[in-house]
C-alpha cells in the first residue's frame, strides 16, 4: 500500500459518517447558492453609469464570487460524496438528534412568538426547552432559571438603556397593556 | 500624549474602569469554559456595547479579549483541554504540572505570564500604531486592496485540515457581504426583494447566530462531564523570585508574541508554539519541556497574551482583522459607527488614544482580577451545562434583538444558527466565514476602485507602488507560513506524545 492509500485509508477511517453527509448537504447549499448568484446577478438590468467606468463592473464581482462558490463547493462535496456511496460499515458517531431538533424548533418557535407572546414568555419558554435539551431534570430549575434571568434581564436593558423589549401583543391585548 | 490624558478625561474614567472590570470578568469566565472562548464573549457583549459611549464599549470587548487569552490557561492546566485554541500551548507542560502536583503553581505562573505578556504588548501597540496608521494614511485603493487581501489570506492559516473547506467558508463570508447594496452604485443586489436585506446582513445576527447558536448545539450533543476540583493557591519562591528569574523569558517570549501577533493570520496559538519552542531553546534544561517546565508555561503564556497587542496593531492602525476574535472586536467598532484604520487615528485620535489607554490599563488590572478570581475560576468549570447552554440562548436572542430592534435580525441570527451547526457538522471552519464577512465589503470596493484607477494597466501601476510591493510580499509569506506553523505544530505535539510514552514505559 502507498503512502498515499495509506493516508487515504487513514482519512477514511477518521471522517463519520455523518461529517460526509454534513459536508454533501453544505457543499449542495453553498453550490446552489453560487448558481442563484450568478442567475440574479445576469438577469439584472445593465447599468449605463456601471459600463461608462470601465473597470470591474456592477456584475462582475458577484458573478466571480458565485463561480467561486460552486466550484469550492463542488471541490468539498467530491470526496465526501465519493465515500458515502462506495464506504460501508463506518462507525458512525450517534449524534442526539431529538435534542438537537428541539434547540432548532425552540429557537425557531421562540423567534416567532417573539411579538405576539413578548420577550418574557418566549424567552423564557426557550430558556426552559434549552435547559431540557441540556439535560436538566428538575422542574424548578427548568422553570425558575429562565424565568429568574429573564426577568432580570428584561429590567435591566429598562432601567440602563431605556429599552423597552416586547411585552407581547397577546398579553397587551389581555391585560390591556 | 496629551491626547492619551485628553482620551482618559473623554471617556470618565469610572464608566471606563468598570467596563474593562467586566470586559476582563467576563472574558476570563468566557475563556474558562471549553467551547465557548473570547469570540464568542465578544459576539454576545457586542449588543450591549451598542447603548455605551465609543470609548468604554470598545473597552469592554477589549477586555474580554484579554481575559479570555488568559481564562483558557485555567482550563488547559485543571483539565488537560485548552480553554482557547491560543492556549494549547500551555497545556504541553501546564497539564503534566498539574497532574504532577503543582496545579497552584502553574496557574499563578500561567497568571503573572499572561499579565507580563499582555502589559508588553499594550505598551507596544501604543508605541508602534501612530507610526503604523501615519505610514497607512498615504495608501490608496490598491494598498487597501492587498491589505483586505493579506486579512483575507489569514483563512489559509485558519482551514483546518482541509483547504477547500475553509475557503468555501471565506467565499460563503464574501457572498453574504456581497447581499445587500452595491458598494460603488448604491444599488440593492442579490436581495430576494426583502427589504430587511437592503442594507445587507445585521453583523451582530450574523456572528451570534454562526458562534453561538452553533455552539450551544453542539454543547447540547456533547452532554455534561464536568467536575470541580479544590486547590490551594500558592507558588513556589514567590511573585518576586519568580519575576527575578523569568523576566528574560517573559521579555522574549512577549516579543515573539506581538512580533507574530502582527502578522495577520498567524495566530496567538502559532505565537504560542513558537515562544515555547524558542524558550526551550534558550532553557538550561530543554529536555524537561513538555514534562512540566514551569518556562514552558511562562513562554506560551507570556507570547499569547502578548499576542492580543500584536493583533490589534494592523486592525487598529490600517484596519486589516488579523484574526476572527480581532474581526469580532473590529464589528465592535463598526456599529459604533467606528472605521479603525489611519482615518480614525486622524479624525478622532481621542477615541483611538482612549482606546489604547483602556488596553493598557485592562492589562494591569488582568493581574488582581485574576488572582482574584482564580479560586472561583475553578470552581467555574463545573457549572451545570444546562444552566450555561440557557443563558447563552437568552443572552444571544436578547442581544440580536436588542441592536436595531428589528424582527428580521432574529431571523437572521436563526438561519446563520442554522447555518453554522450545518459547518460544523462537516468539520467546516466557521473563522474564515467571519473574515470573508467583515473584509468583503472593503476587499470588493477597493478592487473596483483599482480597477477604475490603472485603467486596466494593473502591472504598470503596481510597479510604481512600493507599499504596494511589500503588502504583496507580505501577502505570500503570510500564505506560506500555515505550513510552517503546522510543521512547529507536529513537532511540538510529537514530543509530548515521546515524553507520555516514555513516562508510562
Amino acid at each position: 500500500m502507498s503512502t498515499g492509500e495509506i493516508a487515504q485509508t487513514q482519512q477514511t477511517a477518521a471522517t463519520t459518517r455523518s461529517q460526509d453527509l454534513a459536508a454533501v448537504v453544505v457543499g449542495a447549499g453553498a453550490f446552489l447558492l453560487g448558481l442563484w448568484m450568478v442567475l440574479d446577478i445576469a438577469a439584472m438590468e445593465d447599468n449605463p453609469i456601471a459600463s461608462l467606468s470601465g473597470g470591474i463592473d456592477a456584475k462582475q464581482y458577484p458573478t466571480w464570487l458565485g463561480v467561486a462558490l460552486m466550484g469550492l463547493a463542488l471541490a468539498v462535496v467530491v470526496r465526501p460524496g465519493y465515500r458515502l456511496v462506495t464506504t460501508h460499515g463506518r462507525p458512525d458517531e450517534a449524534l442526539p438528534w431529538a435534542r438537537i431538533f428541539s434547540v432548532i424548533v425552540a429557537l425557531f418557535l421562540c423567534v416567532l412568538a417573539f411579538r405576539q407572546l413578548g420577550y418574557i414568555a418566549s424567552t423564557t419558554l426557550f430558556g426552559a426547552a434549552l435547559m431540557t435539551a441540556g439535560g436538566a431534570r428538575r422542574p424548578l430549575p427548568i422553570a425558575g432559571f429562565p424565568l429568574a434571568l429573564t426577568l432580570v434581564l428584561y429590567w435591566i436593558v429598562r432601567l440602563v438603556f431605556d429599552i423597552h423589549l416586547p411585552f407581547g401583543r397577546l398579553w397587551s391585548g389581555l391585560i390591556g397593556g | 500624549m496629551d491626547a492619551l490624558f485628553a482620551a482618559l478625561d473623554l471617556a470618565g474614567v469610572a464608566s471606563l474602569l468598570l467596563s474593562i472590570v467586566v470586559g476582563l470578568v467576563v472574558g476570563i469566565i468566557f475563556g474558562v469554559l471549553p467551547g465557548m472562548g473570547p469570540l464568542l464573549g465578544i459576539a454576545l457583549a457586542i449588543p450591549f456595547t451598542f447603548f455605551m459611549e465609543p470609548v468604554p464599549s470598545i473597552a469592554l470587548l477589549m477586555g474580554i479579549y484579554q481575559g479570555g487569552n488568559f481564562g483558557g490557561a485555567v482550563t488547559a492546566i485543571m483539565i488537560g483541554v485548552p480553554g482557547t485554541p491560543m492556549a494549547a500551548a500551555t497545556l504541553l507542560d501546564g497539564y503534566p504540572m498539574a497532574r504532577g502536583g503543582r496545579v497552584s503553581d502553574a496557574l499563578i505562573l500561567a497568571t503573572l505570564s499572561s499579565f507580563s505578556g499582555a502589559v508588553i504588548g499594550a505598551l507596544l501597540l501604543i508605541l508602534l500604531s501612530p507610526y503604523l496608521a501615519a505610514a497607512a494614511a498615504n495608501f490608496g485603493p490598491m494598498e487597501t486592496m492587498l491589505l483586505a487581501a493579506l486579512g483575507l489570506s489569514t483563512v489559509a492559516s485558519l482551514t483546518g485540515r482541509s483547504l477547500p473547506r475553509g475557503l468555501l467558508a471565506a467565499a460563503l463570508g464574501l457572498a453574504a457581504a456581497a447581499i445587500g447594496t452595491d458598494p460603488i452604485l448604491g444599488l440593492p443586489r442579490l436581495t430576494m426583494g426583502l427589504s430587511g436585506l437592503d442594507g445587507g446582513f445585521n453583523l451582530v445576527a450574523l456572528l451570534m447566530g454562526l458562534f453561538a447558536v452553533s455552539e450551544l448545539l453542539a454543547q447540547v450533543a456533547e452532554g455534561d462531564h464536568r467536575k470541580a476540583e479544590r486547590v490551594r493557591l500558592q507558588l513556589r519562591n514567590g511573585i518576586l523570585g519568580n519575576f527575578i528569574r523569568r523576566w528574560t523569558n517573559w521579555l522574549r517570549s512577549s516579543a515573539v508574541g506581538i512580533l507574530i501577533g502582527a502578522i495577520p493570520g498567524i495566530g496567538g496559538d502559532a505565537s504560542a508554539y513558537i515562544a515555547y519552542r524558542v524558550s526551550r531553546g534558550f532553557s538550561k534544561e530543554p529536555e524537561k519541556f513538555g514534562e512540566g517546565a514551569d518556562d514552558g508555561v511562562v513562554a506560551a503564556e507570556s507570547a499569547n497574551s502578548a499576542t492580543t497587542g500584536g493583533a490589534l496593531l494592523p486592525m487598529l492602525a490600517i484596519g486589516i482583522p488579523g484574526d476572527p476574535v480581532v474581526a469580532a472586536l473590529m464589528g465592535g467598532f463598526l456599529i459604533q459607527g467606528l472605521a479603525p484604520g489611519p482615518q480614525l487615528f486622524q479624525q478622532q485620535p481621542e477615541i483611538v488614544y482612549g482606546v489604547l489607554a483602556a488596553f493598557l490599563l485592562g492589562a494591569m488590572l488582568l493581574l488582581p482580577i485574576a488572582l482574584v478570581m482564580l479560586r472561583a475560576l475553578i470552581r467555574t468549570l463545573a457549572v451545570p451545562k444546562p444552566y450555561l447552554v440557557a443563558a447563552v440562548g437568552m443572552f444571544s436572542v436578547l442581544g440580536v434583538f436588542m441592536v436595531q430592534r428589528y424582527m428580521f435580525d432574529l431571523w437572521v441570527f436563526f438561519a446563520f444558527g442554522l447555518i453554522g451547526y450545518a459547518l460544523r457538522l462537516a468539520a467546516i471552519p466557521l473563522a474564515p466565514l467571519i473574515i470573508g464577512y467583515v473584509l468583503g465589503a472593503t476587499f470588493e470596493e477597493e478592487l473596483r476602485m483599482t480597477s477604475l484607477v490603472t485603467g486596466g494597466d494593473w502591472i504598470g501601476f503596481f510597479l510604481h507602488r512600493p507599499a504596494s510591493q511589500i503588502i504583496l510580499a507580505l501577502l505570500v509569506f503570510v500564505l506560506f507560513t500555515p505550513v510552517v506553523q503546522a510543521l512547529l505544530r507536529r513537532r511540538a505535539l510529537h514530543k509530548l506524545s515521546t515524553s507520555t510514552r516514555e513516562s508510562h514505559s
